[in-house]
């Protein structure tokens, strides 16, 4: 007799932590699996927008996601793990877990949730949160890249703000900066024809900030076309509208100009019929979401599919999260790009796929209350 | 290891594993809190669980009084969740105090670390002894769902709330043909007039045939769909039968509107971006004209490839042979006696304009606000967001949940949704009423707060302060009601009555006054600075500075609270009479509140005690507010650590906004790492 009914869950970014509390809410006894050595994925490493308010990028909630996730007692975590096969069958998977090889340094403050030797444990449902990879913008060698240090990603920017440094972004000889969307999506002849869904809000709530930062600032949007949706976002556009430069049409070269310091953006003008060039101080690549290169050897150990842009397939069933294997489930970036709201409403959605637990685990709850 | 005179406050100690990385050596500060004369237990960190239910164990022996935890968030983490309950139901909910990442982390010089936890643990302990003991009794929660709804989403989301074994009550509007849903009962015509109560146990009363209806129910989803008006008409072509209007979704689409046409153009964007719906259903309108050999040229501004299906859906509108124009000025359309003619300019080709000619032009519907959607926002007491859809923009609450307890948002009433996102909602809303109601049972404290009728003067200055509709007027309408099953504790109530009428019982007045006192000590000859932090964001925030190594200086004093409104103007003014050279409010960013008016209003008390501190010619005090998040260690430490300069300015958010600056107050001032 099983004393308890478990649920593994992979990976430990918002769609995972979501899907985790979700269930043990219900009752479940939910172990994470987290290759890293802290809990939160990528979230965890965006900056603030916040202007004189908010502007809902949803960062800071993964901090509240951890803290409700460690603060569960039907939760546990084990840190710098990873799966190395998973057999069986739904109500009776027996995955095998092993200590990560590559370790990362584990998190100070929770030395206790790291893994130190392999182990086999039973699950009755699994669920895969194993989110993407941002795009490396040096494989577009042509946008300069690691080149040119007047070009930068969103996600430099990011890691600047959150450590209070773009100030030294924001030197003052920098009036002009230049966004350029798509970068590493929406490229067929690359095996990538998709939107990456959250880039054009974080340019958008990014080029707000610096704004807040520094009025004086000009800013100008290269973009295929905007992805105007979500909550109040018609309204944030037009707001911006007037306050920066939108170009349809993103460069094809960007080099260094004639100028100490400036950067030339190169695209091809249609209704010139040739080229035409504009100067910038500095260029930010909106970088998107690539499929996680480990796909291909998770799909092999859980027995998965790999969709052809990489990210792993979900069963034909509409609207359902579940993958091509019975009984594992798919939530959050895994399985194609998607921003944090919705990987924790895929997240939200798989767990009502999965029933109640048949046992529940006596905890210590019963002992205490819980506010 | 009993010691005399202080059996009333248990303080235990729990301790990593690696005594060596936690850099507080806790037999020093075991040693350091008896001669202080605390009952000291310790507790060592290993799995939390079995931590846990060791001190619970021991508490049920020693029976304290009050009880204090301290130690590493590894182990805090799990026990601000929880409140000790003993069999009466009686329960003492513990003070923590994070000595290692919020303190001895925070310093570099091993004696001041071991002062800051200490001092720390006094000001726990000081709160923890006037904490009352707070009674809990168990709830039976309700199985019905109060569904509003009138298309898509709600019945979706009503199969799948069926499917979890909950009784799904549908209330439709008049003029809905519903075929019957099973497992779903039906009420059509009724509408919610008042909604009282809390999760678990609401009263819904509706009105119907102009009779009242009450119904009972654990959970309410308001899934009413957006309003979608007939466009906007295009000049010249007002009456013109050419002209028609694209269904709502790809479901209704109707292939016999294309019977006989040669060409048909549609035209997105005219007034504001389309709904992803509506680009949807017109995307899917071309597909199906351009299979019939219709020629179809579609215009639009954005074309909305988001989705994991957007792209694809795109490619293949290109590979149908439709005309595709991206137009960065709203064409013009013109009145042909075979057609409509359409000039447009491309965004692309410039400045050549383009002619095109059909048979029919589709424009498609507009998206407004659901008809009732102010009424009703007013009866959930949930204000609407800035465009008037439900669901105020508060990503606390994204993505259908709403600071009122068990009342959800879903469908197009509230958000953009894709098809796809329409079903996926449907489950994400289940299983989130799921979580509330599924275990048939909650655990309610009896009492959170205490109403003085007698000074109260019935002003329901926090009635409408209240961000979670946890007061209500009781039914006679002469006084409050408090509802501790709808109560998040933020403590706002209490800090904006003019009466003082109203007594908190979590976090009582005495407790912050004793946490200030102690923390207005001057220390060393220097004056300390107060820092309230609120625990949803600026505890976040400290914590993971001492993560990142960064330093605080040795001034500042951190005292937690649960929002950043819960701190009285006089709880701020008490801590400069007694010492502190300033106090600074940290709560989350405007529309990041959880409690929703919590940071607003603490950013107005600081503002106020700044202006009286001026009146009085204080001008080496100060009190300031700041927005923060969870994730702004580097940004916290800046502003404290340039409000602890020798003298600063005032930078605080608000004079910085005057002074048109940026809010980064502390910018660069030594917040490297
Ligand atoms: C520069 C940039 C800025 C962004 N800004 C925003 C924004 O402002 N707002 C927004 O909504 N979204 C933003 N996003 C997108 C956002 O990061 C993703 O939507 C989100 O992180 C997806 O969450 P997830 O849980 O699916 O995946 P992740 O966050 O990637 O988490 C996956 C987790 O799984 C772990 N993992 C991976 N493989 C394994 C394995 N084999 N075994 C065990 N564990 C594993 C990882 O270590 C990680 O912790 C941004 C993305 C980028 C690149
Ligand atoms: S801008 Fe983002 S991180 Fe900052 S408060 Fe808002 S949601 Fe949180
Ligand atoms: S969200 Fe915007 S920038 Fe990102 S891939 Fe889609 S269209 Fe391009
Ligand atoms: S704010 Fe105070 S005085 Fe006014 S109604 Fe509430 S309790 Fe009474
Ligand atoms: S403490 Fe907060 S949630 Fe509770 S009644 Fe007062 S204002 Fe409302």
């Amino acid at each position: 007799m099983k004393n308890s009914s478990r649920i593994i869950v992979i990976g430990g970014g918002i769609a995972g932590l979501t899907a985790a509390e979700n269930l043990a809410e219900i009752g479940w006894e939910v172990l994470i699996i987290e290759r890293t050595g802290h809990l939160g994925g990528h979230g965890h490493h965006w900056a603030c927008m916040a202007t004189s308010n908010c502007n809902r990028c949803s960062a800071c909630a993964v901090f509240d996601r951890v803290g409700r996730v460690l603060a569960h007692d039907k939760i546990s975590v084990l840190t710098l793990a990873r799966v190395a096969s998973l057999k069986g069958e739904p109500w009776a998977f027996k995955v095998r877990i092993e200590p990560e090889e590559v370790r990362e340094e584990a998190c100070r403050s929770h030395p206790h949730l790291v893994l130190s030797q392999q182990r086999e444990v039973c699950a009755d449902f699994v669920v895969v949160a194993t989110g993407f990879t941002p795009y490396d913008a040096k494989e577009s060698p042509l946008l300069g890249y690691g080149r040119f240090p007047e070009v930068l990603t969103t996600l430099d920017v990011d890691e600047m703000l959150l450590r209070n440094h773009v100030q030294s972004f924001l030197k003052p000889d920098v009036s002009d900066i230049a966004f350029v969307q798509c970068v590493g999506s929406r490229d067929k002849q690359a095996g990538r024809d998709y939107c990456s869904q959250f880039c054009c809000k974080t340019s958008l709530r990014l080029a707000r900030k610096l704004l807040y930062e520094r009025p004086d600032l000009e800013i100008t949007l290269y973009y295929i076309d905007l992805q105007v949706t979500g909550k109040e976002f018609r309204h944030f556009l037009k707001e911006m509208s007037g306050r920066m430069k939108f170009i349809q049409g993103t460069p094809a070269e960007i080099s260094h100009g004639e100028t100490e310091g400036k950067v030339i953006v190169k695209r091809f003008d249609p209704s010139e019929g040739k080229a035409s060039i504009a100067e910038h101080d500095r260029v930010v690549l909106s970088i998107g979401q690539v499929a996680s290169p480990e796909n291909k050897d998770m799909a092999d150990a859980l027995g998965l599919d790999v969709a052809p842009d990489g990210f792993l397939a979900l069963s034909e069933a509409e609207g359902s999260r579940v993958s091509t294997r019975p009984g594992v489930f798919l939530v959050g970036a895994c399985s194609g790009p998607a921003d944090l709201n919705t990987s924790s409403m895929q997240a939200l959605a798989a767990t009502t796929e999965i029933g109640r637990p048949a046992v529940m685990a006596d905890t210590y709850r019963t002992a205490l209350g819980r506010r | 290891m009993t010691v005399e005179g202080s059996n009333d406050v248990l303080v235990a100690l729990a301790q990593g594993r690696d005594d060596v990385d936690f850099l507080l050596p806790p037999s020093l500060l075991t040693a350091e809190m008896e001669k202080r004369g605390y009952r000291v237990i310790s507790l060592s960190v290993g799995a939390p669980r079995s931590t846990m239910e060791a001190l619970v164990r021991t508490c049920r022996k020693i029976k304290p009084k009050a009880l204090l935890v301290a130690g590493p968030s590894a182990f805090l983490d799990h026990v601000p969740q929880v409140v000790i309950l003993d069999d009466n139901g009686l329960g003492i909910r513990p003070v923590t105090v994070n000595v290692v990442e919020r303190c001895a982390w925070l310093y570099k010089d091993e004696k001041t670390r071991l002062k800051k936890a200490c001092k720390n643990i006094e000001i726990g302990v000081a709160r923890a002894r006037t904490r009352p003991i707070i009674e809990y009794r168990e709830i039976k929660t309700r199985k019905k769902v109060l569904l509003l709804g009138d298309g898509e989403s709600a019945f979706k989301a009503g199969e799948k709330l069926a499917a979890l074994d909950l009784d799904v009550t549908l209330v439709v509007p008049d003029n809905i043909n519903l075929v019957a849903l099973p497992g779903i009962e039906i009420l059509k015509g009724a509408h919610l007039q008042a909604l009282t109560g809390y999760a678990g146990d609401f009263n819904a009363v509706f009105e119907q045939n102009k009779t009242l209806l009450e119904i009972q129910a654990g959970a309410v989803v308001v899934g009413l769909e957006a309003s979608h008006p007939a466009p906007e008409a295009i000049p010249n072509l007002e009456k013109n039968d050419r002209v028609k209007t694209i269904p709502l979704t790809p479901g209704d689409l109707d292939p016999g509107i294309l019977e006989g046409l040669d060409s048909i153009a549609l035209i997105l964007d005219r007034d504001d971006v389309e709904t992803r719906l509506a680009v949807e259903t017109a995307e899917a309108l071309a597909a199906l004209a351009a299979k019939k050999g219709i020629n179809v040229s579609l215009f639009f501004r954005h074309m909305s490839v988001h989705g994991r299906k957007g792209q694809e859906r795109y490619d293949m509108l290109r590979h149908l042979g439709i005309t595709l124009i991206r137009y960065d000025e709203v064409p013009k359309c013109l009145p042909r006696d075979d057609g409509i003619e359409i000039v447009a300019k491309d965004a692309v080709l410039g400045d050549k304009n383009l002619e095109i000619k059909a048979d029919i032009l589709f424009l498609p519907h507009r998206t407004m606000p659901a008809p009732n959607s102010k009424r009703l926002s007013k009866v959930l007491n949930l204000p609407l967001d800035n465009e008037g859809f439900f669901q105020a923009a508060n990503i606390r609450h994204f993505p259908v949940a709403s600071p009122r307890k068990g009342v959800f948002f879903i469908g197009s009433g509230h958000q953009d949704l894709s098809s796809e996102e329409i079903i996926e909602e449907a489950s994400a809303v289940a299983s989130e009423v799921r979580s509330l109601l599924g275990n048939g049972n909650m655990l309610v404290p009896k009492i959170l707060l205490e109403h003085d009728r007698e000074k109260c003067a019935m002003c329901l200055t926090c009635l409408r302060t209240c961000g979670h509709a946890a007061i209500e007027l009781n039914e006679t309408g002469n006084s409050l009601e408090f509802l501790p099953a709808a109560c998040w504790e933020c403590g706002l109530c209490a800090s904006v009555c003019p009466q003082q009428a109203i007594t908190r019982l979590f976090n009582p007045v005495d407790e912050i006054k004793a946490a200030v006192k102690i923390a207005s000590k001057k220390e060393d000859g220097e004056e300390p600075v107060i820092v309230f932090g609120c625990c949803n964001s600026a505890a976040h925030a400290l914590e993971l500075a001492g993560r990142f190594g960064l330093e605080l200086p040795d001034r500042a004093v951190f005292i937690e609270v649960p929002c950043s409104g819960h701190v009285s103007q006089t709880e701020v003014l008490n801590g400069l009479a007694l010492g502190a050279q300033g106090v600074i409010i940290l709560g989350c960013h405007s529309d990041n509140c959880r409690s929703v008016r919590g940071s607003r209003s603490a950013r107005g008390k600081a503002f106020q005690v700044a202006e009286d501190l001026k009146a009085m010619g204080l001008e080496d005090k100060f009190s300031r507010f700041y927005g923060i998040a969870s994730n702004e260690p580097f940004r916290l430490v800046g502003i404290v650590k340039a409000a602890c300069e020798p003298f600063s300015a005032d930078d605080s958010d608000e004079s910085v906004k005057k002074r048109n600056k940026g809010a980064n107050a502390g910018k660069g001032v030594g917040a490297n790492g």
